[in-house]
């Protein structure tokens, strides 16, 4: 009867075990795919893309849905997320980070960020 | 003989947990090698770019009156396009190269370089190992009619390097 036990024990320790290193798995891998490194990268990509093939006189609305949660979860102003200086556009998600990638397009963006929608908005007008 | 199974159960959980670890490894390795390259977009870059030219130079099919002749417009092909051509800091040297030719049959009536001249030798090299790391070119040709119905062929080459920002060097 005892010995029964010690094998169902074991049983239920090495699934648990198991259990768990897969999920230490799969939580490495869902925080390298949202990390703020990798969002801000690809949303500067992004976004420098769509400035490149906007005409002016063109408004253009991003869900930032997934970047704003990232920013609020590491306490950084969610209006200063997109900034544009120049011709280089910054995207910045938290205190010591951003990444920056140049657009060629010569137009002026402002960038309005929209909260409420979880989006931001880019007004695309000729330089004067 | 019990026992003897019992020995080869732990050995057979040692191996399983070998091989969970393995496997583990990999994922991360394959996890961290996939997030930690950039995304390369230059391709797409260098299209819209292309695209942008084309828009400039040719509008709903017909040549722009104003190009052909004009120095002025040649001289000040940027500006006329609104394109600017400055990076990142990063970046000692510029990273586009832009070459425009139009041709009415085999004369050449108007052409134009813009950028850094040495990344056209990226173009054109055999696929290899180091390709990834060339600047990306694409070219683009189309017909345009002027206001006599006259044709013209217009050539455009554009040139985007940024390596060191889609390319892990």
């Amino acid at each position: 009867m005892e010995k029964k036990g010690t094998i169902l024990a074991e049983n239920i320790i090495f699934i648990v075990l198991n259990l768990v290193f897969i999920m230490i798995l799969f939580f490495f891998i869902f925080l390298k795919s949202g990390g703020a490194a990798v969002l801000e990268e690809k949303y500067a990509k992004k976004i420098a893309l769509i400035i490149d093939s906007a005409r002016p006189g063109m408004e253009i609305h991003l869900d930032m849905e997934d970047a704003i949660k990232t920013a609020e979860k590491e306490k950084f102003p969610l209006g200063q997320i997109v900034s544009i200086r120049n011709n280089i556009l910054t995207v910045k998600l938290r205190e010591k980070g951003g990444y920056s990638y140049s657009f060629f397009n010569d137009v002026e963006v402002n960038v309005n960020p929209d909260l409420d929608k979880r989006e931001y908005y880019f007004v695309i007008s000729k330089k004067q | 003989m019990k026992k003897n199974r019992r020995g080869a159960e732990k050995i057979i959980s040692v191996y399983w947990f070998a091989i969970l670890f393995i496997v583990a490894g990999a994922v991360v390795a394959m996890v961290a090698i996939f997030y930690g390259k950039p995304y390369d977009v230059r391709e797409l870059e260098t299209q819209i770019l292309a695209n942008s030219v084309a828009n400039c130079l040719s509008e709903t099919g017909y040549l722009r009156e104003d190009i052909i002749g004009n120095s002025d417009f040649q001289n000040n092909f940027l500006k006329e396009c609104s394109l600017n051509f400055n990076t990142e800091k990063e970046f000692d040297n510029m990273q586009y190269f832009l070459r425009v030719e139009i041709l009415q049959g085999s004369n050449k009536v108007f052409e134009v370089s813009e950028g850094n001249l040495n990344l056209i030798a990226s173009c054109g090299v055999e696929a290899g190992i180091e390709e990834e790391r060339l600047a990306k070119c694409s070219e683009k040709e189309f017909y345009s009619l002027d206001s006599s119905k006259n044709v013209y062929l217009i050539k455009i080459l554009s040139i985007v390097r940024k390596t060191e920002k889609n390319v892990r060097v």
